[in-house]
């Protein structure tokens, strides 16, 4: 009996950062929902530290995946946490897929869509298509950096991961630019407006299909971020190079919803 | 006993990953990229329906999301069953495409 | 195909010796599966007692016609809350519970792949209920565009429920994708797919659709709080939407497609792990091994791929083309066959066995009877002239609840009596456990049988008041009250159970080694 408690003990570590991260979402939501704005920023608050506390537990040892000595086929050789992501990705898949094809229900049944072959078409065409070949330099980049890693380049993988986090940022600032541009400058909003009506259905396609993208994109640069300054101060761990991975997965995978919304948005007009 | 294994898997795994064409697949990307912007303007000269141009760019589409996924995202160097994990559920994604547009 | 036979270690002398402070962080800081099991288990029951007495609200006001103790609008609170609740706060983290403590052990892994991603997954819940309580939107539990827009439901209630859900739902995926990789990565090795315990082929079967499915209903709530809040126009097609923007409105169908991509799959996400149970429970009880374990463990994945092809049948009167609904109606009829495969494989494992007609036998064999008729209610329903006539009906109240009353709930206490001795090291009471079934049993026909000849006669779902449909159909009279007292009948019982599981907690008699022998 004494040594299953300390094999319970040995698996089962505390942790109070779920309970955080579940209240920062009730606050945030909840803020969100009743237009309560203080809450949000509880919200928001909590989240980073809720976050922050589940990551510094990860940099104590306390891995989010349990620990398997042996495994049983199909995905042998396939971490626990690099399924775990490609799941993710596939929960993802299906999130876009409920965005990008409620924009295609509203784009077949509008009476109008812009099209960007001719002269009033609301969005830079040429800016964004710079601005989608950053996005995919910045997944090369990432592709190197986690190529360093697993070679344990120390040099390369900073430099890469340093490239990435830049290009990233990038994309999102001219994204955010074209946006105040286009809010401003072309009347386009995401909801009808008197000055540009038919661009109602477009305006919500657009603002909500990019949008989301644009949060995920934040939410990777988070996580460079987080890489960049671990391993500018010089911290290894045993499974960096796989941490790496994981963020490159994520990261190549917003890329590759970018990749399907930048011609359904900006390039299919009618 | 799982040790070795997974450092054999390691050494073997760096060996591939030095064969990577990254750069290529970059290459390549911008290329299409490229001709993807030129299809609107290419579309009108040349009287293309829309449903023309949709299907280039959607086939242009695939293929450097194809591309990203095998190469950047390693699934052309990993066991074939990680591919079928994002791939598989592709066919809801269409048919949940196709049956709102059309309803 | 062992069972383990878990000889619980107790640490009883250990938790009461600590303050409450400290037994409070040791649940707040819980990160073993067995233990996240139990809070999803004790938050569940929690929701099922609180929407089970919104239940009794509702059935005391169509006891008779005319409002008698309700509101009209009270009224819509209280249904919505009770579909929302029983579906998203109940039937559906209840069985992450039972697999969070079960599937872990079944495949010989230690814990959850993502043991703080599992906590994580069920203390969402907890402000998502308190959203949706607090809310108490009045938007029935399908929330139907545009209705849900703030142009006709003004306030935060909507909100909050959309907002509620959305957590709900991040909670599913979460915990979801911790089952796959758990099912995945962590069976002790020799346990290949094929020697798995049906319980996990149908816990990852159910997995495979939260993934797949409920991301698709997220996006679709986020849309409707955008439509909300922002104004966008996605479900709209009146108000500023049609004004300022003519012939651009919204699509209040497109709301439908994607609440049914998710909501359909989400029936077979409630019934799958209940059939999983089932699939344990006979073979253990008849002493005999399950018939065509095979079959059995591809009938599951056969239900939960063909799930993902029948939505359209919820939208049969939405006026879509002929060739858009007649391939959704042939597959929802084909759902009926692994259905069917089930069914025969379970009378067949009990054909012959030395039966051991104990209070989760009981419950499994009521699963499959009830079942039964709630799935040939569907397929019958499946035909697009019957749907017309059924449509938006009292009968599609009785169908859905033989499904996931008859179906889902019947296998979850097949479960919880099942699974008592192994959780709790103690024996229920046999004879209260057989007084529930019975009670339960004859409640639950009581309550939703007549409800399919209420439907018939012309009564809508959702109605509040049926003094005029009384005058052209006076048997809604007589029905209607009948269906009452079961539902008191009905809930009633329930207090049987929780007496029974409480009391036996803490005095039962210890279990043996193995319960069933």
């Amino acid at each position: 009996m004494a040594e299953a408690h300390a094999e319970a003990h040995e698996v089962h570590h505390r942790s109070i950062w779920p309970l955080t991260v579940a209240l920062a979402g009730g606050f945030g939501f909840g803020g969100l929902a009743t237009q309560m704005w203080p809450l949000v920023v509880i919200g928001i608050v909590l989240l980073g530290v809720g976050v922050g506390g589940f990551l510094w537990q990860d940099a104590r040892g306390i891995s989010f995946a349990v620990k398997q000595a042996a495994e049983e086929k199909p995905f042998v050789g396939i971490s626990v946490r690099k399924l775990g992501m490609w799941i993710f990705i596939v929960s993802e898949i299906f999130f876009f897929t409920g965005l990008i094809g409620a924009g295609l229900a509203l784009r077949v049944r509008a009476p109008f869509w812009p099209n960007p072959a001719s002269s009033d078409f609301p969005l830079n065409v040429p800016l964004t298509a710079v601005n989608t070949f950053i996005l995919i330099a910045s997944s090369f980049t990432m592709a190197e950096a986690v190529h360093a890693a697993h070679l344990g380049k120390e040099k390369h993988m900073k430099v890469f991961l340093l490239a990435t986090l830049i290009l990233g940022t990038t994309f999102v600032s001219i994204q955010a630019i074209e946006y105040f541009k286009i809010f401003l400058e072309e009347n386009l909003t995401p909801w009808p407006n008197p000055i540009r009506p038919e661009l109602g259905s477009f305006g919500s396609a657009f603002y909500t299909q990019t949008g989301f993208h644009g949060a995920h994109v934040t939410g990777g640069l988070f996580g460079l971020a987080f890489l960049s300054v671990k391993a500018l101060r010089g911290r290894a761990w045993p499974s960096r190079a796989e941490t790496v991975e994981i963020v490159g997965l994520y990261w190549h995978f917003v890329d590759v919803v970018w990749i399907f919304l930048f011609p359904i948005m900006y390039l299919i007009g009618r | 006993m799982a040790a070795p294994t997974t450092v054999a898997h390691g050494t073997e795994r760096i060996a591939q990953e030095l064969k990577r064409p990254y750069v290529l697949v970059l290459v390549l990307l911008a290329i299409v990229t490229v001709a993807e912007v030129q299809v609107p303007t290419l579309g009108r000269n040349l009287d293309f329906t829309t449903t023309l141009q949709a299907s280039l760019l959607m086939t242009s589409s695939v293929v450097k999301a194809s591309l990203v996924a095998l190469y950047y995202m390693h699934l052309r160097y990993e066991p074939r069953l990680l591919s079928l994990l994002p791939v598989g559920p592709l066919v809801f994604v269409l048919l949940l495409v196709v049956t709102v547009m059309s309803h | 195909m062992a069972y383990p036979t878990v000889v619980k270690v107790r640490e009883e002398a250990a938790l009461e010796a600590r303050t409450w402070r400290e037994v409070a962080y040791h649940w707040m800081t819980t990160t073993n599966h067995k233990e996240i099991g139990i809070l999803y288990i004790v938050f569940s029951f929690t929701f099922f007692v609180l929407a089970g007495l919104l239940a009794m609200f509702i059935r005391a006001e169509l006891a008779t016609p005319g409002p008698t103790i309700l509101d009209e609008s009270r009224y819509a609170q209280f249904f919505s809350t009770h579909g929302t609740s029983m579906i998203f706060l109940f039937i559906i983290p209840v069985f992450v519970g039972f697999a969070n403590y079960f599937v872990p052990p079944l495949i010989g892994a230690k814990d959850m792949a993502f043991p703080r991603i599992n906590a994580l997954g069920f203390w969402m819940l907890l402000p998502a209920a308190a959203m949706i309580w607090i809310g108490q939107a009045d938007v029935g539990w399908t929330g139907y565009a545009p209705l849900t827009n703030r142009i006709y439901t003004p306030g935060s209630g909507v909100d909050l429920w959309l907002a509620g859900l959305i957590m709900v739902g991040t909670s599913s995926i979460l915990g979801g994708v911790n089952f796959l990789v758990t099912i995945f990565k962590l069976r002790r090795p020799g346990l290949t797919f094929w020697k798995m315990p049906l319980f996990v082929w149908a816990m990852m079967a159910t997995s495979v659709m939260v993934v797949m499915a409920t991301p698709v209903l997220a996006g679709a709530l986020t849309l409707a709080f955008l439509d909300r809040n922002i104004g966008t126009c996605f479900f709209l097609t009146t108000g500023a939407c049609a004004a300022h923007s003519p012939g651009n409105p919204g699509d209040p169908i497109l709301w439908q497609h994607l609440f049914w991509f998710y909501s359909h799959p989400a029936v077979y996400i409630m019934v799958l792990p209940a059939m999983g149970v089932v699939n344990e429970v006979i073979p253990k009880m008849v002493r005999k091994p399950l018939y065509g374990y095979k079959a059995m463990a591809l009938a599951l994945f056969g239900i939960a791929l063909i799930g993902f092809l029948v939505w359209v049948h919820h939208m049969f009167t939405t006026g879509l083309s002929l060739t858009a609904r007649a391939p959704f109606m042939f597959a929802t009829m084909a759902v009926a066959i692994p259905t069917g495969v089930k069914i025969f494989n379970w009378l067949a494992t009990i054909w012959r066995g030395s039966i051991n007609f104990r209070t989760p036998l009981l419950f499994a064999v009521g699963f499959i009877a009830l079942f039964t008729i709630g799935g040939i209610t569907g397929v019958y329903q499946a035909s697009i002239p019957v749907d017309y006539k059924l449509q938006e009906s009292y009968w599609v109240v009785a169908h859905l609840h033989y499904v996931l009353f008859g179906g889902s709930v019947m296998g979850l206490f097949a479960a919880a009596y099942f699974w008592f001795p192994t959780i709790t090291g103690r024996m229920y009471n046999e004879r209260l456990g057989q007084i529930h079934f019975l009670a339960t049993l004859v409640g639950m026909n009581l309550t939703f049988f007549p409800m399919h000849f209420i439907g018939l006669s012309g009564m809508l779902r959702r109605t509040f008041d049926y003094t005029n449909e009384i005058a052209f159909w006076p048997e809604l009279g007589p029905l209607n009250l009948l269906s009452s007292i079961g539902a008191f009948l009905l809930g009633a019982s329930q207090l049987i159970f929780f007496y029974n599981v409480i009391v036996s907690r803490y005095k039962g008699k210890p279990a043996p080694a193995d319960p069933w022998a």
